[in-house]
């Protein structure tokens, strides 16, 4: 039997630690890049006032600043983080489950669903009698579930396999997009702007709430997702092996499809759709730390907080006094990670 | 004993498998033969219980659910390639993955390393599964079924596409599992003279049903092969005792 100090020296062990290594120095980058968003905005505070602000609001000598903090930065750089992190999850279990790296949360027609939602909310003008302020978000959650009712309908009569959940995906994807353009080509200049402003992405929407909303489902979401790390894990040896090795494979894809769906409504509802991330974070993560789900699904998220916080910092430093909507420099942002990342990599990932 | 019993398979009201029944004593390794399309594939996917068949399978006399049978029985699929970046290890460690935590123990960790051990693995353990040739790949994953310690282990032409050397080490260690541990194996073959070598049965399969069944002495003969195959074929002795199969010629049939 091996002792601990032969498997601590043997090469599985040296490989953990410098997964774990990777997992914390991209955690400690991901936390200098939030203090730096909560210190960039187009305000032009003093960089001391804000971080005074940040530490100690109760004795900060001047209260605008700690309410900007507070109620604007504050939240907006929380949003881009969890979003970031929603989606990079979302990802890397959208692509685990279909066995293919070109797919994002946004293949099956989620996003485009919740983009058609806020769309024809904002095109008719009418609101919830109760919570007037969340009309748009809860509409988009509810799009979004019906393009998940869908593909999952379509897949459940078929067969869920991935095959099957890729075409029921690209049909629902386009039905909602071409069902968001002809809600666009019916809209008003000024109501048309609206629409085109949302489904840019922008965390100018962010607010506590919205914060508290994505910020519980994604922590339901990764615990729902906890006890199949394993079975995720062998579901990247295909279909047949994972279900020789006694993994249900079609209630995997099940639960986890749902869990998906439930990320990526969450993170879309509020801010608008975000392309990028989902896509990409998982493949960063990947290089950084392999498969073994234990370790991909929280550098997925961290991938992902990064790339949207290094988004919302670009997003304010571009255009100076304005803030950019995010959605339009995530790829700018994350495209030189990965160029990095590709030309530096040996192993082949897919 | 491991018995199998009225086993049936069918798909769009076609018969696949027809009241397969056997029994498997403890120790051996029995090779299922058989013309491509004849079910072998089927009958060990149904007797692992990975589809849907009618039909039970027995251990020691008690009739196994499909819990049971995901814990006793290991089926080792063709291999079709893998374009993971999991390591060799990882891929071994999982064969144990109802019982894997967020935290991996080092015995566990040492097991896996010496599943690897046993086939001169272990310089392989942080590399990509999808980065190891077929042959080192098919032993990684014999690895990770025998880490997994079944009581009965199907395989499904576990020798295909390897060369001669690998082909002797997979089934040699298989047949030695047999012989150290009790493991029950079956593995479904079409090389005939490698199932004569390291088989103690050989089952032939012919249209869903089981045409011929024996030790290879005993079936391994030009009569059979003929109407399994239709091909005529000659079986030799070799100079270790060792039965061996030459088909001469395939015979006109009736193309169905």
């Amino acid at each position: 039997m091996a002792t601990d100090a032969t498997l601590a020296g043997s090469a599985s062990g040296r490989q953990m630690a410098r997964r774990l290594f990777w997992l914390m120095s991209i955690s400690g980058l991901l936390a200098v890049a939030f203090i730096g968003d909560i210190l960039t905005g187009p305000a032009f505070l003093n960089v001391f006032d804000v971080l005074a602000a940040l530490v100690s609001p109760a004795t900060a000598h001047d209260p605008t600043t700690v309410i900007i903090v507070h109620s604007i930065r504050l939240p907006m750089s929380l949003m881009a983080l969890i979003v970031g992190a929603s989606l990079g999850v979302a990802g890397a279990e959208m692509q685990t489950l279909l066995g293919n790296p070109l797919a994002s949360p946004y293949t099956l027609g989620f996003s485009a669903a919740a983009g058609f939602g806020a769309a024809i909310t904002i095109l008719f003008g009418f609101a919830l009698p109760v919570i007037p302020s969340m009309t748009i978000p809860v509409m988009a959650f509810l799009s979004a579930g019906v393009a998940c009712l869908m593909v999952y309908g379509l897949a459940h009569i078929r067969g869920i396999t991935a095959e099957v959940m890729v075409l029921a995906g690209i049909a629902t994807l386009f039905l909602f997009q071409s069902m968001q353009s002809l809600v666009q080509y019916l809209a008003a200049p000024e109501v048309l702007q609206e629409i085109v402003f949302w489904l840019f992405g922008s965390m100018l929407k962010a607010s506590w709430f919205s914060v508290s909303v994505s910020g519980v489902i994604l922590v339901v979401s990764v615990a729902l997702l906890l006890p199949d790390f394993w079975k995720l894990t062998a579901l990247r040896l295909g279909d047949e092996r994972a279900a020789s090795l006694g993994v249900n494979v079609g209630a995997l894809r099940r639960r986890v499809f749902f869990v998906v769906a439930l990320l990526t409504a969450g993170a879309v509802a509020f801010v608008g759709t975000i392309g990028f991330v989902g896509l990409v974070a998982p493949h960063l993560a990947r290089m950084m730390v392999g498969e073994d789900q234990r370790l991909l699904i929280p550098a997925s998220a961290v991938c992902g907080g990064l790339i949207m916080t290094g988004a919302s910092i670009a997003s304010k430093l571009l255009s100076p006094g304005a803030v950019v909507p995010i959605g339009i420099v995530t790829a700018l942002v994350g495209v030189p990670f990965l160029f990095g990342l590709i030309l530096t990599g040996k192993q082949r990932h897919w | 004993m491991f018995e199998i019993k009225e086993i049936s398979v069918a798909y769009d009201g076609r018969t696949i498998l027809d009241r397969i029944g056997m029994g498997l004593e403890q120790g051996t390794f029995t090779a299922l033969v058989g013309p491509n399309g004849t079910g072998k594939s089927t009958l060990l996917k149904s007797i692992a219980g990975l589809i849907p068949a009618r039909g039970q399978a027995a251990l020691a006399g008690r009739v196994l659910n499909q819990n049971e049978k995901l814990k006793t029985v290991a089926y080792m699929p063709q291999d079709t390639g893998a374009q993971s970046s999991l390591t060799v290890l990882e891929v071994v460690l999982l064969g144990r993955l109802q019982s894997l935590g967020m935290r991996i123990g080092n015995d566990i960790r040492a097991q896996a390393i010496a599943a690897l051990g046993r086939f001169h693995l272990e310089a392989l353990q942080d590399r990509p599964i999808g980065a190891i040739s077929g042959g080192q790949r098919q032993l990684v994953f014999l690895a990770q079924s025998l880490f997994r310690a079944p009581k009965v282990l199907l395989l499904d032409e576990p020798t295909a596409a390897l060369d001669l050397r690998h082909q002797l080490i997979v089934l040699d260690r298989i047949r030695a599992t047999c012989a150290d541990s009790g493991m029950i194996a079956m593995a479904a073959m079409h090389d005939l003279s490698l199932a004569a070598r390291f088989a103690d049965r050989i089952v032939f399969l012919n249209g869903g049903m089981i045409c011929a069944d024996g030790a290879p002495d005993k079936v391994l003969n030009p009569a059979i092969l003929q109407q399994v195959y239709g091909v005529e074929a000659e079986v030799q002795q070799g100079q270790s005792g060792v039965l061996h199969v030459s088909p001469v010629r395939a015979l006109q049939r009736e193309i169905i």
